[in-house]
């Protein structure tokens, strides 16, 4: 347990490769596809902004981690578009946190 | 009567919401609404037009059953002398409105919000345990998924008078929604009685996840309350002696 604890970045980046993998198969169509990896992008930018000022590293690991898997189980759509798409999430959920337009509930 | 002269002045003065809750709530509610109107925009083909008129009528539905939810919680807070602030999670959001893009919109999620709770310092003198408690704040969690389950009740009759599509999504959503409501995931409503405490939310969760699906699957109302009373006893006892009673070793 404490294994997993001290290298919990690669723990979970390969969980969110998985995971990746399994929500772009069960896309039922490009859209829906370019639609969950736009969402996931915003939710990355509001991981991100979370970590501003802190270490970040292994949080770009895992947000990459599911982008990798995602890419790897694109059937329908184009992995560019997914990329970029994900890309543009990204930064308009940081955009949002950071002007405050967006707020989380912090526990 | 002056108890209640003073719950009304409460409520006069602190029920409203604030800038950050009205768009919250907002989000929370368009959101939640696409969600439930996610497979109804057209039967073979898209269809803008049946589309709209499905997404308004989530909204009615959604609204409505939202601020019940949310009502019970702020009465039930301001009775004990606090104040609840309604929240968005972001999280919860985008996760339901993934999972509804993944399924088609047959899977709901209806984990949206949550709320804090803040301490009304002349209001809570007298009390026992004067600040705020995990108790007090799991007590105010529950009274979101009770006022839920009693607009559920007040649904199926209306519906037993003049059953219609709408009414029939209205309790199918507040069943829905008090379950996921009372799932122990911080910082929807059942973490917070979890962690207020377990022997209550042995009771609470059974009780209500119980009683909503009896209601859906046409079980007479008060045979269905009897009924999830019961198996929330049962399972509040079977909890007690499989664990608490091993573990609780006392303050």
């Amino acid at each position: 347990m404490s294994g997993v604890y001290k290298n919990f970045a690669e723990f979970f980046f390969l969980v969110v490769v998985l995971l990746g993998i399994v929500v772009s198969l069960l896309a039922p169509s490009a859209v829906i596809s370019y639609l969950v990896i736009f969402l996931s992008g915003i939710f990355a930018g509001r991981l991100i902004y979370e970590r501003k000022n802190k270490i970040r590293f292994p949080y770009f690991m895992i947000i990459i981690g599911f982008v990798i898997g995602y890419i790897a189980g694109v059937y329908y759509g184009n992995r560019k578009v997914v990329m970029v798409l994900f890309v543009i999430g990204a930064i308009i959920g940081y955009k949002l946190f950071d002007k405050k337009i967006l707020k989380d509930t912090k526990y | 009567m002056a108890e209640i002269v003073d719950m009304l002045d409460k409520i006069k003065r602190y029920y409203k919401f604030t800038h950050y809750e009205l768009r919250g709530l907002i989000i929370s509610i368009l959101a939640v609404a696409f969600i439930i109107s996610f497979k109804n925009w057209g039967t073979a083909a898209f269809d803008f037009g049946e589309g709209i008129f499905n997404f308004l009528n989530a909204i009615l539905i959604v609204a409505l059953s939202i601020l019940v939810h949310d009502a019970g919680q702020r009465l039930w807070a301001l009775a004990a002398g606090y104040r609840v602030e309604f929240k968005l999670w972001t999280f919860g959001l985008i996760l339901s409105l993934v999972v509804a893009f993944l399924s088609n919109g047959n899977l709901w999620l209806i984990i949206t919000s949550g709320f804090m709770l803040h301490h009304i310092a002349t209001h809570r003198l007298g009390w026992f345990r004067y600040g705020i408690n995990y108790f007090g704040q799991a007590m105010v969690a529950l009274a979101g998924p009770l006022f839920t389950l009693m607009l559920l009740i007040f649904l199926k009759i209306l519906s037993a008078f003049s059953p219609n599509p709408l009414l029939h999504k209205a309790i199918i959503f507040n069943a829905v929604y008090a379950i996921t409501s009372m799932l122990p995931i911080p910082p929807l409503d059942g973490s917070k009685i979890y962690f207020g405490s377990r022997m209550l939310y042995a009771f609470a969760l059974p009780a209500i996840v119980f009683s909503t699906i009896l209601m859906v699957v046409s079980v007479p109302i008060f045979l269905s309350l009897v009924l999830s009373l019961l198996a929330g006893i049962v399972l509040w006892v079977v909890y007690y002696i499989s664990f608490e009673r091993k573990v609780w070793a006392g303050p």
